[in-house]
Parts: structure tokens; sequence; C-alpha cells
């Protein structure tokens, strides 16, 4: 009886320990694979991009600080953060000039797609040159870029028909959401001397029917994006393609010092709205200097910004707007510059009804409002 | 097209084959301090109250809420400094 008994309790301590084996392996495979941390460049990785290969979905991948050539392609959601000691002992520097990755002017610098929502922190991307995203490539994935610098990047168009024309400088955004916070977007430019169209010197949003392009910024920098030899770019800060969707969060966003032919803060579509952001010191060669609206769209609304010292050689030094049916409301415009038109021009070739509602409007000159064709 | 509630002022010439529509007005908008960037109205805007509201803009550029039924052109809603009130707070005692 004491034999059975003590079997029987040596048997229960065995399925105890057997359980607690099972548990403990569950809790193992429970574990999240983002625990891994690696680090390029490495004996063990020599680039940036065999880190990436070798990290999975919640990985970190750490970079010693440096200038890398590299171009990188990210499919999963993995972390990216600048600033580490050789062997990636220690965070050296948060500030992301320390830590470069040039695109060798080939390819996009990053190219993030296949559902991933990479992270990349204190970082400046530089020296891509591409159709669409000279900096940043974004299809189908939802990334964050946090104290990123996207700089120094072109894009290239590779025909006149629509199918050649180029989008997005620093950032190209296609069928996803990007989260830039803290980030500059600055001195890219469309390719030298070529006719064909580029839109979206800094950022551009392109959306797929019922796919939109999202970007949700917040304390990010869009300047001096730039339109080389008179070439054809449109929106050299922002271009939002019909149906994108942009949110400014806080009041330290800023759209600035950015030259295009025409828009030279924001070129958009009358179906997206506009809304909480400084739009300052901007020009256009043609129209448009903070702002130009195209044709063919209604139902967007562009509200509560300042308009502060843009310009434009022709018409519409704020802004030039197709009347397709937006609403202009609770803007604060000061300070702009018409070659030969107005602050604000207004095509009144369009259907819509477009409405000019609680702005104020304090130009230098020449005019407030006028009814003329509002070209590109 | 159509225009109303704005203030257009400074220009060489205001309107160009345009009307100003309802509630138009031709002031200076009275910003704090132009020269030193700051764009908020003051205190004494003829901006302040000479707007109607826009439908479904219930915030301004500050993230300050647009109350009331006569609201502000612009795009900041003018807000008096808040100041300290003080309570007359009557302890409850069983």
């Amino acid at each position: 009886m004491r034999r059975a008994l003590l079997l029987g309790t040596v048997t229960m301590a065995m399925g105890l320990f057997a359980a607690a084996g099972w548990w403990l392996a569950m809790i193992g495979t429970a574990t999240p694979a983002g625990a891994a941390t690696l680090c390029a460049p490495t004996v063990t990785y020599t680039t940036i991009q065999a880190a990436i290969n070798a990290a999975g979905d919640e990985d970190t991948v750490r970079i010693v600080y440096g200038t890398s050539y590299e171009n990188l392609d990210i499919t999963e959601g993995i972390t990216l953060q600048g600033g580490w000691s050789k062997e990636c002992g220690s965070r050296t520097y948060t500030d992301p000039q320390y830590t470069v990755i040039d695109g060798g002017a080939t390819d996009h610098v990053v190219e993030i797609t296949g559902g991933s929502t990479a992270r990349l922190e204190s970082l400046t991307l530089t020296n891509g040159q591409s159709q669409k995203g000279g900096g940043v490539y974004v299809s189908s994935a939802s990334p964050t870029l946090n104290n990123v610098v996207v700089t120094g990047n072109v894009i290239s168009p590779t025909g006149s028909s629509s199918a050649g024309w180029a989008y997005g400088g620093g950032v190209y955004v296609n069928k996803g959401t990007i989260t830039l916070t803290e980030c500059d977007i600055t001195y890219n430019t469309s390719y030298p001397g070529v006719s064909e169209i580029c839109f979206g010197g800094g950022l551009a949003l392109q959306s797929e029917p019922l796919e939109p392009a999202i970007a949700v910024i917040e304390s990010t920098r869009v300047m001096s994006n730039t339109n080389p030899s008179d070439s054809t770019l449109y929106g050299a800060g922002l271009y939002l393609d019909p149906q994108s969707q942009v949110t400014f969060q806080g009041t330290d966003n800023l759209i600035a010092y950015n030259e295009a032919k025409a828009g030279g803060g924001v070129y958009m579509y009358g179906d997206v709205d506009l809304e909480g952001v400084l739009i300052s010191d901007n020009y256009a060669s043609s129209n448009g200097g903070g702002l130009f609206l195209g044709s063919g769209f209604s139902g967007g609304r562009i509200a509560n910004n300042y308009f502060l010292g843009n310009s434009a050689d022709q018409e519409g030094a704020s802004i030039c707007a197709n009347d397709t049916g937006v609403e202009i409301a609770n803007n604060t415009i000061v300070g702009d510059f018409a070659g030969s038109g107005a602050g604000i021009q207004i095509d009144s070739g369009g259907s819509g009804t477009l409405e000019l509602t609680e702005t104020t409007s304090w130009s230098v000159m020449p005019l407030a409002s006028r009814w003329r064709t509002c070209l590109q | 097209m159509t225009l109303s509630h704005n203030d257009v002022w400074g220009n060489t010439i205001q309107y160009d084959n345009v009307s100003p529509g309802t509630g138009g007005i031709s002031v200076n908008p009275e910003f704090v301090d132009p020269g030193n960037g700051d764009y908020h109205l003051a205190a004494d805007s003829r901006c302040i109250d000479a707007g109607t509201g826009v439908d479904g803009l219930y915030f301004d550029y500050d993230g300050d809420r647009r109350t009331g039924t006569l609201l502000d052109i612009g795009a900041d809603e003018y807000h008096m400094d808040p100041f300290f009130v003080p309570l007359a707070v009557k302890r409850y005692r069983p």
C-alpha cells in the first residue's frame, strides 16, 4: 500500500513535471520572434541587407553609424535603428546625420513592400534615384519613419505618357499608410532638364481605386525640394493623388521653400482634405505658389491652414484652384506675390461650386480673387 | 464659386471679377505680432466673431475648439488667455 502510494506520488510528480515542461514549451513557442537583435555591418552581416534578410517580424537591425552604400528591400515588420557603435555595443548617436544610407543613384534607397510595418529610426536616406520614390518607395505596406532625414534624392521619368511619369522624389506611397514623425524631407528634386511630368518632389501619395495612399504626419518638415532647370515638377513639397488622405498632427509641421512649375508647396485634387498645416515661402514658376488644385474632383476641404509668403510668376500666388466644388474655409493667407495675377486665383471654367469662406487674405499684392484660367 | 465671410485686405485690388459675398469685410486682421511670425488674432481683431462657422470644422489650427454661434475668420479661433477664478468651495461636513 505504501509502495503503491509512493509509486502514485512519483507518477503524479512526473506528470506535473511533464505538464510544466509542456507549458514551458508553450511559453517558448509564444515568445515573439521580435526578440532577436541583429547588428550590421559586421563580420556576421557584412551588409545591412544581409541582416534584414536574416531578420523576421519584430526583430531589430541595429546599424553601425557611418555611411553604407546600399539599396534596401524590406518586406517584414522589422525595426532599422541607426547610430550604433562598432559591433553595436552602445548607441552612440540618435541624430540621423551620423548614419547615412547612400543609394548610389541607381534605385530607391529603401523599398518597403509585402505588408511590412517596418519602423526606421535615426537614419539619413540619400542619393536614391528612381521613377517612383527616389528615397523611399512604399507599396502595400504601412511603415513608420521616426527621426529620419530623406534628402538629396531624385525622381526620373521614363517617358512622356502617364506610365512614364515620375512620383515622389523623397518618399512615394502607393496602397499603404506611412507615418512620419520628426522627419525632414529636404532637397529632393526631379531629374534636371526633362520635360516629362514629375509629381511630388518631397512626398507623393498615389492612390488606386478603393485603395487610398495615406500619410500621417507629425513634427515633420518638407522643405527645399526643387525643380531644377525649370523641369516639369508639379507639387514640389507634396503631391496628393485623388482619394489620397493626409493628416497633419500637432502644430509644427511645415511645407516651406519648395519650388515647382505648378504647386510650389502642394499639388492636389478637390476630393482631398488639406487641414492644419503651415505652407510658407513656396514658389511656382507658373501658377499656384502655395497650392495648386487640379481639376476633375470635388468634395474636399482646404481648412485651418496658414499660407504665408508664397509666390508665383503667373497666377495664384497662394492658391490656384480649379472651380470643382471644393471648400476653402478658415485659412489665413498673408504676404503672397503673383507676377501677373491674383493671390487667390479661381478658374472660372470649372463646373463645380467652389466655396471660399471665412478666410483672411492679407496679401502684399496684387489681387485677392479673380476668375481666370488656372493653368499648370 | 461663392464667397462669404472673408477678410480681404491690403491688396492692390481687393476683388477682381468676383464679389465679396455675404459678410465680406476688408480690414486689417490685426495679428498679434506678424513681424515675429505670430499670426494669432489679437484681442481687438475685427475677424473675431465675424464668421458663422463651417459645418464639421470644430477645431482651429492650434486644436482649440471653435464654439459659439459667431466664429472667427481665419485659421485661428481667438481665445482669451485663461485666468484664475477663485472658487468658494464649501467643504462637505457630515
